[in-house]
């Protein structure tokens, strides 16, 4: 475990269309004003873009109650230490649906840095529909092509029909 | 024929396309809100234009090309979708005997957009030519 973490940006709440914006203009302020390089800076963007995208299109918290939503907010985390940076994002999801983003991971943490590119070609040469919310089944895709190492994540149950899924990023400096 | 003339914005590239002077611009950040809503109707203006083009025979045996010049800092994987979109409607009417050249910019050091670049090139089967902005 990496020592020395510092938080860079972090946010715990409601995370709709307005607060990813904000939240992203602030991230990308503060991007550019430390000291590492644009390729770093932007899959950490990238990565961001991605995750923050997936919250508030997918999030559902539409369905749970005020308090157990208290309990499991929507949660943004980038911080920095001596390897490199990691971003850590959790949500409500539907259970059916992270069952769907379980097998995508697992399959993802699977394949090796060429796998995942020609699965990313593949992908958009069968034409990747969109979903309703504007996912073309391309963003868990793009988030391993970014990293170039294993995703980690769990699901905590919450009831019968959710489950707070919680994602961890790493990207080197 | 139909000028494009979308300004980019914080979320949305800027598209233009220029029938008269045969090019065809795409720059800046992409992740606009509703990518459908913004993507679809630049394509279906795009086909319509690249369709009289080819349907001018002096469009497709002059020597001059129709430069497409990409020049992307960032998009999204929704956008990503769109944009191969895009350049596989112009990669099917370099096939069908349109002249065309076309531009992948990328920042000194921006590798990823350097290889998407590549991947795209490689999915549409048609050369991209590729350039470095020097920082």
């Amino acid at each position: 475990m990496a020592n020395n973490t510092r938080d860079i940006v972090r946010y715990e709440g409601h995370l709709g269309t307005d607060q990813v914006d904000q939240l992203l203009i602030d991230l990308h302020e503060k991007l550019v004003a430390m000291d590492i390089g644009l390729l770093t800076r932007k899959r950490i963007y990238s990565v961001s873009v991605e995750c923050l995208d997936n919250i508030s299109k997918h999030a559902d918290v539409e369905s749970i109650s005020e308090e157990q939503f208290r309990q499991y907010p929507s949660f943004f985390l980038l911080t920095e230490d001596s390897e490199g940076f990691q971003i850590q994002v959790s949500n409500v999801l539907q259970k059916i649906e992270a069952d769907t983003i379980e097998q995508r991971l697992k399959k993802l943490n699977k394949l090796n840095r060429d796998q995942v590119n020609e699965l990313f070609k593949d992908t958009i040469r069968q034409g990747a529909t969109l979903s309703d919310k504007g996912g073309a089944g391309l963003g868990l895709i793009v988030l391993a092509k970014t990293t170039r190492q294993p995703m980690r994540f769990w699901f905590t149950p919450i009831g019968t029909d959710h489950a707070y899924f919680t994602l961890i990023i790493r990207i080197t400096r | 024929m139909e000028k494009i003339r979308l300004e980019a914005t914080d979320k949305s590239p800027g598209i233009f396309f220029d029938p008269q002077n045969k090019t065809f611009e795409m720059e800046g950040v992409s992740r606009p809100e509703n990518v459908r809503d913004f993507f679809i109707p630049v394509m279906e203006k795009l086909r319509k234009n690249l369709e009289e083009f080819l349907g001018q025979k002096e469009s497709v045996t002059d020597e001059k090309p129709l430069k497409c010049t990409f020049k992307l800092e960032y998009f999204n994987s929704s956008s990503a979708k769109f944009i191969s979109d895009i350049l596989v409607m112009i990669g099917n009417y370099h096939k069908k005997g349109m002249p065309v050249k076309l531009y992948w910019y990328f920042k000194e050091g921006d590798e990823d957009i350097l290889e998407v670049g590549e991947d795209f090139s490689e999915m549409i089967d048609m050369p991209f030519q590729m350039v470095m902005i020097e920082r």
